[in-house]
């Protein structure tokens, strides 16, 4: 087993990369949060060798999860014959050899493997491998990005070293200071390293961070990119989206169709795992588009300047600067933002982070923005005679989104105050071209993983659901009558009271019930409930349409008024209506407690501010 | 004469070189500063400062790191004409 071992940002990840191909996975160990690692060699010489890739760590001090982790698996390990790759990189030495300083006291099997190599022959930075080896004791194997000659050689030291082993040792690390240990690493390097002042590669780079890290101009760029970004990953995974979501319908009615008609197996079949099974790939192109941009934007180097402008700002609520990588993603799906909370080491910090990120308006809430904005909103004249009122609306809710996030990260700072903030103690790595091939594994890794583990709730939550609409079941009956006697049905008129105020009927209720478990049925639901059947091609009135010409019973007015359809986004945008984000906090947090608040604080705030507007805007007349 | 200057890291303005002296113990994070390399002796060179002040973005040990003012205020260091001392 090959241990990889090193700071952040030395290339223990493309290492890994190279070293597995595609045949790494993420592992999770019991009772630590943080995740890592694991995979088979690729090479077919060395194929049966496990590589683990431990969490980047500065020192083995354990002060947070991810030094934790990292002894805990070193020392897990000890019946298995291993050898610690100590990942060093080349163009910072001093410090990455303090991890290494502590590692040489576990008497371990081990070598170093010399990255950013490719850095150093351009930089034209001499290092003198043999006195390096001389003075730290053990095999250095220099690794560069451009050839894979550095790769084999690694394996072949490895293996050599695997094939003499002895028993693991248990020591652990000394007590010595960093002091110490400096002065020890000033005496191995004392002569090995010729380097210019300033490299090539750093002047270039800051010559990039006088614009990117500009005062004024930086924000305003960071703004940019981040827009443009967002602008892309909606429109490009829309397409793909929507053909799989085409593909999914197809196939279920195929499969419906090859039971006998109104058999409540076919419609298992057909609209529980089918529709299950079709809404977990259906999150998968906005998913990987998401991790290859943010894959893209690490590899740059650019996510490292994006937190530096941005950590003040988060300050102010209480956030580090990191916080922003997750809450960004959340603006296409929480579940794989909640996850990505792993890298803050405050547990404070990654639980706030958690509990504000469901109210970024991820994209299960625009379809329902969009039935609203159409039916309502579009028949409306431009505000000052060009801007639409139904773009007006849509930036309106996902700002209110960001809004409340904000507030409820401040309030929560009031009652735990700051804490142990996460440190910030950030790199700024020089500029460099993303590496495609590498960003596209960490895409898969991520991909595959988050189908595991979110994808088996997802399932079960709609085969729930469609138990809750498909009983009591009455033989002959239309979807509509169905959908109205069913317990989901039964349950919407049941709460009909409770939401009337908020301008809501008894259909929306259904669609309110439904959509608790996931935000994109209510679209579904309301179109069975308008009989428009399951979103089916060739409906003659397309939804928006038809659901303007219902009115409220008591009043004869219509339901879908402004104030109305205002009402429902707004609490669209502010509630908790997916049990898969539900699941994926409790996973984080380990416990109940905190995806239950999450629920009810949501819920309520969704209500409260539901009834605000629709009263308010009663009582001016506006209904 | 050098004369010896003591002030906080967060106080040198950009481009301005110091030595490490000292680091209040009493901070958490203190240790994992002085694993980072900042321990006494250490020579450090602010490179840039965020908008508003900070964070700040220091040269030391032959690479660069971004610390927070609150942070960099744990660490008292001396500016000084002439030798190298604290």
């Amino acid at each position: 087993m090959l241990i990889l071992a090193g700071n952040p940002n030395a290339g223990k990840t493309l290492l890994f990369n190279r070293l597995t191909g595609l045949r790494g996975k993420v592992a999770n160990y019991p009772g630590i949060t943080v995740d890592y690692r694991k995979g088979k060699v690729q090479l077919s010489k060395y194929a049966d060798l496990t590589v683990v890739d431990l969490p980047g760590t500065y020192s083995l001090k354990a002060l947070s999860e991810d030094e934790e982790l990292a002894v805990s698996l070193i020392h897990a390990n000890s019946k298995e014959p291993s050898v610690i790759v100590a990942v060093v990189d080349a163009t910072q030495l001093e410090r990455n050899l303090y991890l290494v300083s502590q590692l040489l006291e576990l008497e371990r099997p081990m070598l170093i493997a010399l990255t950013m190599m490719d850095i150093v022959e351009r930089d034209k930075t001499k290092i003198n491998m043999a006195l390096l080896r001389a003075r730290i004791g053990v095999p250095v194997v220099p690794i560069s990005s451009a050839t894979d000659s550095g790769v084999e050689k690694l394996l072949e030291a490895a293996h050599q070293l695997l094939s003499s082993s002895q028993p693991n040792s248990a020591m652990a690390i000394s007590e010595r200071s960093p002091q110490e240990r400096y002065q020890q690493i000033n005496h191995w390097l004392d002569g090995v390293v010729e380097k210019d002042a300033t490299p090539n590669s750093q002047k270039k780079s800051d010559a990039i961070d006088k614009i990117i890290l500009h005062p004024w101009l930086g924000p305003v760029l960071l703004l940019s990119i981040f827009g443009i970004l967002f602008e892309m990953l909606f429109v490009w995974s829309r397409p793909v989206v929507d053909s799989i979501e085409s593909f999914i319908a197809f196939f279920s009615q195929l499969a419906e169709k090859a039971f006998p008609t109104d058999s409540l197996l076919g419609s298992l079949v057909a609209n529980g795992v089918i529709a299950g099974v079709g809404s977990v790939v259906a999150f998968v192109p906005l998913i990987a588009l998401l991790f290859f941009f943010m894959g893209i934007l690490e590899d740059s180097g650019y996510l490292a300047r994006a937190t530096f402008l941005l950590d003040r700002l988060m300050g102010k609520v209480g956030l580090p600067g990191r916080a922003f990588v997750p809450l960004l993603s959340g603006f296409a799906c929480a579940i794989p933002a909640i996850l990505a909370t792993r890298v803050m080491t405050s547990k404070r910090d990654r639980l706030v982070t958690i509990f504000i990120t469901p109210f970024m308006s991820c994209s299960a809430r625009l379809p329902i923005y969009g039935l609203m904005i159409a039916a309502v909103f579009s028949t409306l004249p431009p505000v000052f005679g060009f801007i639409e009122v139904g773009a007006l609306v849509m930036v309106g809710m996902y700002l209110l989104g960001i809004i409340v996030a904000f507030a409820t990260a401040w309030v929560l700072q009031q009652f735990w105050g700051k804490g142990e903030r996460t440190p910030l103690i950030l790199e700024l790595p020089a500029y460099r071209m993303p590496r495609l091939k590498s960003v596209l594994q960490g895409v898969w890794l991520r991909v595959t993983s988050f189908m595991k583990e979110v994808g088996t709730i997802i399932l079960a939550i709609t085969i729930l659901l469609w138990a809750l609409f498909s009983f009591p079941h009455s033989t002959g009956a239309t979807e509509q009558s169905q959908l109205e006697y069913s317990y989901a049905g039964q349950l919407g008129k049941l709460i009909e009271p409770v939401i009337a105020p908020l301008g809501f009927d008894w259909k929306i209720g259904i669609g309110l019930v439904a959509s608790f478990a996931a935000r994109e049925v209510l679209v579904s639901t309301l179109g069975v409930i308008y009989g428009l059947g399951n979103g089916a091609e060739g409906d003659s009135v397309p939804l928006r349409q038809a659901i303007l010409r219902d009115t409220r019973p008591k009043t004869g007015k219509p339901i879908y008024t402004p104030l109305t359809a205002l009402s429902l986004m707004v609490f669209f945008a502010l509630s908790l209506q997916c049990m898969s984000t539900f699941a994926a906090t409790r996973r984080e947090t380990k416990s109940w407690k905190w995806p239950t608040l999450q629920f009810g604080y949501m819920t309520l705030l969704a209500w409260t501010a539901s009834l605000v507007i629709y009263q308010t805007g009663s009582h001016l007349g506006f209904s | 004469m050098s004369r010896k200057n003591k002030a906080r890291l967060s106080e040198l303005a950009i481009g301005q070189s110091a030595l490490v002296c000292d680091i209040d113990q009493t901070a958490p994070i203190s240790f994992r500063l002085q694993e980072l390399g900042l321990v006494h002796g250490t020579q450090v060179t602010v490179l840039r400062k965020g908008p508003f002040g900070h964070p700040i973005e220091i040269s030391q040990r032959g690479y660069r790191l971004c610390l927070r003012k609150e942070e960099a205020a744990l660490l008292t260091v001396s500016s000084e004409y002439g030798g190298a001392s604290c």
